[in-house]
């Protein structure tokens, strides 16, 4: 791809600049959406549409600006090109820093880029097109959250976020400092949003959607804080973008494609009370991107007694004209009509504030450049930074968030310990973006340096392990301003007439390729074949060989991709071979029509590889099959109890009193048989013994067993004949008589307290104590629970009881509940479909308890982790909906109340607290805090309305351990006075 | 997006005599680690005519794979002349590189190669029978023509099949009909462009 000058110069100081694809004119040109120029005015990125791909391009700035290095071929224009994007790339941005270059496309993707050396000298190429990579551009991240073409991006200031738009309806606000971290999806648009921009002070984002709405967002919390609907009403969605733009000043935002009195306008929203009634009105077509000069500007005009300072914002449409105004003017400074044959996409100003650039559809870029004495003269960084001072504040750290001053000393020790506490590892220096991945930085041993290794595989195949080529060492990664002297065009050889000089080091080991051919089984044939139409980066000129013009062409066919060759006349003429070509490649198309090529085939060590191992469908799994399929009767229908095989079953019993070590409950059905029918036999053995040694205890029984759980205390065993037998582990000896089930057994569960629980086939739940010999629940019905909806089926996922008695059942339903005897109900613990769940975003607040515990200790994340899907919410950290977070996570502290689960319910409690700390939502933190001091009058001691403890905690302890997260908050820190002034209070008096 | 890209060959030993072996200097960049080896194949067009004639001189796997740019040799032995047709051994044909990832060919790079003799005496008058220890191949390496494929680099489909678990079924009846909320619009995209 060259970058070539259109012969066209469109007004004094304009040029355009054509897109050329690799030499062949016959091309349709191809869409440029997005163009954005580098901080420091040496480079700029294109993206667009590629060949097959999306495409990025950076180029070198200085030959469009300056026509005598244009000419100059010894300079590269184009720097780089990458097309990794698998569709069309709709939008590139640099970061402020000027490191990273953030891309966004079709295929749902959001790459960042950045520069990199390679330490091996030569140039890189974008193989086979002729073209020459002077730089190297690599993926440090790719972003993946939207479920759907991205179609603008922004920086926010100091590089801090990256926000992102699809047509997913939603914006992904990123973590710049921490890629990939997603810190909030900003949902709320019910269309396609196709333009995002950040208030210069960082305090708001704004979205532009084709759902005829601009929606203003808080950064303080993610949370909406304006609805712009009225400018949009009579829109339609007939643009690609709307990429809108907020003044340097922060006073003004600039929506893309609005409307009034029927005429497209660009509606202008000040920022006081998002009032709109100023717009900027000429375009003939619907605005597509709105670009705000960063700089703002200063002129003496004569009628002015003082210098007044404004703004200077270019606006781009769709009627292929752009537009350059200044706020201090009522008239556009500059209008350039008919600039493109297509839509503008994108628009670009230069850090100096001098160069404008555009793209369009048509594939071609302008350049505009200004004079001081036309636009003014621009603010410097900290006249710029005083007067956003003076306007908002000291907003402009990065650490934006913290406004408040702090006022006890106290306080700053506890956020000081907080610091301390959080990551280390972040520098203080947070203006550079932390991209830089670890996965980017192992490189000390990716593979020999200075040599191929090369194997034989069992196949009698080579398989050879590449050189690995360092990059060299990062040196700042801010890439070098490109000049316009020194660089030269690297060289580069496709051919050698030397041997290679790689080594090669051939091990005689005996290795297996790694292939799987996963996709093998499927057709991957048609798949590439239908989704890829081949890119043949061919030059158009025929091959000479030794001065013989040999009439053989390379065509490419584009059913298989491959090479044809054909033989054409010698003696034909150049100007008719074209000609032939085409003809003859018709006929051959007609004459072979399925050449497909059957690929040899891989090696049978991998085809063992692919098979499928399908696991022999255990018996155990109709335990799963539903209720749905059987019909008859009324109430439930469960599938009972089975053995696997129908023959015995080996139960592990771990633990047990004292000495005893494990031990291992055996059970065999028709293990002997007697005159009166086969007998079952159930024995007992201390671990380590073999089925031939003597048990600890042994007994029979008459019928068929069909399940058994057991512990260290008891074993409990279900017959077929629809009878639950218990047995003492230690010693064999029964308890109680055998229980009858009113059906046969389809679940059994047991805890440590000696209580045992049984569901039966027709849906019945009992729960006895055994140690007190009385039922704790009575034949409750599952029915209740167990509705399913019409042409569904419910199947339960486990059942468990709690060390209280409490029955425990998880659904197919992502349901799970609890029986509560006491309030004969049964209790709701968990819902996965709960849209309050699957709104709330209390994943970011909850400490992850350790996994090495004992899950015993945490039932209801035991519960619930058969229940909830690992569906990765989008909401995953966002700011959605602060009410749903508070609700599920007051409902997930009812539940462990109801569990009696004490870690968990420390563990929510303060998630709550950091949650309602981080909202802000002072009163729901009094009532918490109020509960846990309790009355403070000097008669607290006695008072019997209030405890001392809840769920086992001293609620001041806990009130101890919440108040340092609420000092977290700055905006906070009355409450956090307040509580710990009492608190010391109270235990002085103690 | 393709995980591999072709940064570079370099046709070694070129022109060289036909009877040695091909040698490729290939060099590519990988994006993201591959949990599988690249196969790469040399194939040689024995005959414009018919791809009867192509020959396969060589197929091989390269990994493993890391993050970052890579270099190899691709080494073959020349074509078996015997399997050449006469009237093909002279002039223009061509040698085909591909490389498949999962068995789904994702690049193909091919040259045309001339093959001549270079004594004087026998170019005038060639024998009938080609002499392979005369001829000479040259191949124009400054004109590769490059078809790059999109194929699925991801793993997903394979990881699913290996977890055959009733309660992972049951999770992804749960994932899916979750997952089907408020994305089907994404359809409506492509029709909705009116610029």
């Amino acid at each position: 791809m060259e970058l070539i000058e259109d012969a066209v110069l469109i007004q004094n100081g304009t040029k355009r600049w054509r897109y050329d694809n690799g030499g062949s004119t016959h091309e349709m040109d191809l869409p440029i959406f997005s163009i954005d120029i580098h901080p420091d005015g040496s480079r700029f990125a294109t993206g667009g549409q590629g060949e097959d791909s999306g495409r990025i391009v950076i180029w070198n700035m200085a030959p469009v600006v300056s026509e005598k290095i244009e000419n100059d071929e010894n300079i590269p224009k184009m720097l780089c090109q990458m097309d990794n994007h698998l569709a069309c790339v709709n939008c590139v941005r640099w970061s402020f820093s000027g490191r990273f270059l953030a891309s966004g496309g079709d295929d749902k993707l959001v790459m960042i880029w950045k520069i990199s050396k390679y330490a091996s000298a030569g140039g890189n190429t974008v193989f086979g097109s002729g073209k020459v990579n002077v730089e190297t551009w690599r993926c440090a991240t790719t972003l993946r959250g939207h479920n759907g073409d991205v179609l603008d991006m922004a920086w926010s200031p100091h590089d801090a976020w990256l926000a992102t738009c699809s047509v997913d309806n939603t914006v992904i606000v990123w973590n710049a400092l921490k890629m990939p971290e997603m810190v909030a999806v900003l949902k709320g648009h019910s269309g396609l949003v196709k333009g995002v921009a950040w208030d210069p002070v960082g305090k708001y984002v704004a979205s532009q959607s084709d759902d005829k709405t601009l929606r203003i967002w808080r950064t303080a919390d993610w949370q909406q804080d304006a609805v712009i609907s009225e400018p949009f009403e009579e829109c339609g969605g007939t643009t690609h973008v709307l990429r809108l733009s907020w003044s340097p000043d922060g006073q003004y935002l600039v929506s893309a494609h609005a409307m009034n009195g029927g005429g497209p306008t660009a509606q202008i929203v000040e920022r006081e009370g998002w009032r709109q009634d100023k717009d900027f009105v000429g375009h003939r077509k619907a605005v597509t991107c709105v670009r705000f000069n960063s700089n703002i500007l200063q002129k003496s005009y004569k009628s002015w007694c003082k210098p007044q300072q404004y703004c200077c914002c270019a606006i781009g449409s769709r009627d292929r004209s752009l537009s350059v105004w200044l706020t201090a003017l009522k008239r556009p400074l500059v209008v350039i009509h008919e600039l493109f044959s297509n839509s503008v996409l994108d628009l670009s100003w230069s850090g100096s504030g001098l160069q404008l650039m555009a793209c369009s559809w048509d594939g071609s870029v302008a350049f505009v450049e200004f004079s001081e004495e036309e636009l003014g003269k621009p603010l410097t960084l900290d006249e710029k930074s005083t007067l956003h001072e003076r306007m908002y504040g000291k907003f402009l750290s990065p650490s934006a968030r913290q406004t408040c001053v702090v006022e006890t000393p106290e306080l700053l020790e506890v956020r000081e310990k907080q610091a301390e506490m959080k990551d280390p590892v972040v520098p203080a220096n947070q203006t550079e973006p932390a991209t830089e991945q670890p996965v980017t930085q192992r490189t000390p041993m990716k593979g020999p340096i200075n040599k191929q290794i090369e194997t034989r595989t069992s196949d009698g195949k080579r398989r050879i392990t590449p050189m690995f080529i360092p990059p060299a060492p990062d040196s700042g990664d801010v890439p070098q301003p490109f000049g316009a002297s020194g660089s030269q065009q690297p060289t580069f050889s496709s051919s050698s007439e030397t041997k290679s000089r790689i080594v090669i080091e051939k091990r005689d080991d005996i290795v297996t390729p790694n292939v799987s051919g996963g996709s093998n089984s499927r057709p991957c044939d048609t798949t590439s074949a239908v989704s890829a139409t081949p890119v043949v980066n061919s030059t158009s000129c025929p091959p000479t060989l030794n001065n013989q013009v040999l009439g053989q062409r390379i065509t490419p066919n584009i059913s298989d991709g491959r090479l044809e060759v054909q033989k054409v006349s010698r003696s034909v003429p150049p100007s008719v071979t074209t000609k032939r070509r085409i003809d003859t490649a018709v006929s051959v198309g007609t004459k072979l029509p399925v050449v497909k090529r059957s690929r040899p085939p891989v090696t049978s060590g991998s085809d063992k590889q692919l098979q499928p191992t399908s696991l022999p469908q255990s018996s155990g799994d109709e335990g799963l099959s539903g209720v749905g399929d059987v019909d008859s009767g009324p109430g439930l229908k469960l599938p009972p109890l089975r053995l696997q095989n129908g023959k015995g079953l080996v139960v592990r019993i771990s633990g047990g009193n004292g000495l005893v070590k494990s031990r291992r409950l055996e059970v065999e059905n028709r293990a002997c048989g007697s005159s009166f029918g086969p007998l079952t036999k159930v024995r007992v053995f201390s671990d380590g013994c073999s089925s031939g040694d003597m048990p600890q205890w042994e007994a029979v029984l008459g019928y068929p067993v069909s399940g058994s759980v057991a512990n260290s205390q008891l074993v409990v065993i279900a017959c077929e004949d629809a009878t639950l037998h218990l047995l003492q582990t230690d010693t064999g000896q029964r308890p109680l008589p055998p229980l009858v089930l009113s059906s046969p057994a389809s679940r059994l569960a047991l805890n440590a307290s000696q209580q045992v629980m049984a569901v039966t086939c027709r849906g019945n739940l009992s729960v006895w104590d055994v140690l007190k010999g009385k039922a704790l629940v009575r034949n409750e019905s599952l029915l209740p629970i167990m509705q399913a909806e019409p042409g569904s089926v419910v199947t339960i996922l486990s059942c468990s009881l709690t060390e209280e008695g409490h029955p425990l059942v998880s659904l197919s339903t992502g349901k799970a509940y609890m029986f509560s005897a006491e309030l004969s109900s049964w209790l709701v613990l968990a819902n996965s479909s709960d849209p309050v769940q699957r709104s709330s975003a209390h994943r970011a607040f909850v400490s992850t308890l350790s996994a090495s515990q004992n899950t015993g200790g945490l039932p209801l994340a035991c519960l619930q982790s058969h229940i909830i899907s690992g569906v990765s919410l989008l909401g995953q950290g966002s700011s959605a909906n602060a009410l749903c977070t508070v609700t599920f996570m007051e409902q997930q502290l009812a539940a462990c109340r109801a569990l009696n689960s004490k870690q968990e319910f420390h563990s929510w409690l303060l998630a709550l607290a950091r949650f309602l700390t981080q909202e802000g939502l002072e009163t729901r933190l009094r009532l918490i805090c109020d509960d846990l001091l309790g009355p403070t009058h000097s008669h607290a001691k006695h008072s019997k309305s209030w405890d001392t403890s809840v769920m086992g905690f001293s609620k001041h302890a806990l009130l101890r351990e919440i108040l340092p997260l609420i000092g977290s908050n700055l905006h906070l820190q009355r409450i956090y006075t307040e509580y710990s002034d009492q608190l010391a209070m109270l235990s002085e008096e103690k | 997006m393709a995980k591999v890209q072709l940064c570079n060959v370099v046709v070694l030993d070129n022109p060289s005599p036909f009877l040695n072996p091909f040698q490729f200097e290939i060099t590519f960049e990988c994006i993201e680690e591959l949990k599988e080896d690249l196969e790469w194949k040399m194939i040689y067009v024995g005959s414009a005519e018919s791809e009867e004639h192509d020959q396969i001189l060589d197929t091989i796997y390269v990994g493993p794979i890391p993050e970052g740019k890579h270099k190899f040799v691709f080494q073959a032995d020349p074509p078996d002349e015997q399997k050449i047709p006469v009237v093909d051994a002279l002039g223009v044909t061509v040698v085909l590189l591909t490389c498949s990832y999962r068995r789904q060919e994702f690049v193909r790079v091919g040259y045309f190669i001339n093959n001549d003799y270079t004594e004087p005496e026998v170019k005038e008058n060639p024998p009938a029978q080609p002499q392979f220890d005369k001829v000479f191949r040259n191949i124009l390496a400054s004109e590769p023509r490059v078809t790059r494929f999109k194929i699925n680099w991801d793993d997903t489909d394979t990881m699913h099949q290996s977890t055959d678990d009733t309660t992972h079924n049951i999770e992804e009846e749960l994932v899916s009909s979750n997952g089907a909320v408020g994305f089907s619009e994404n359809s409506s995209h492509s029709a909705m462009e009116v610029m």
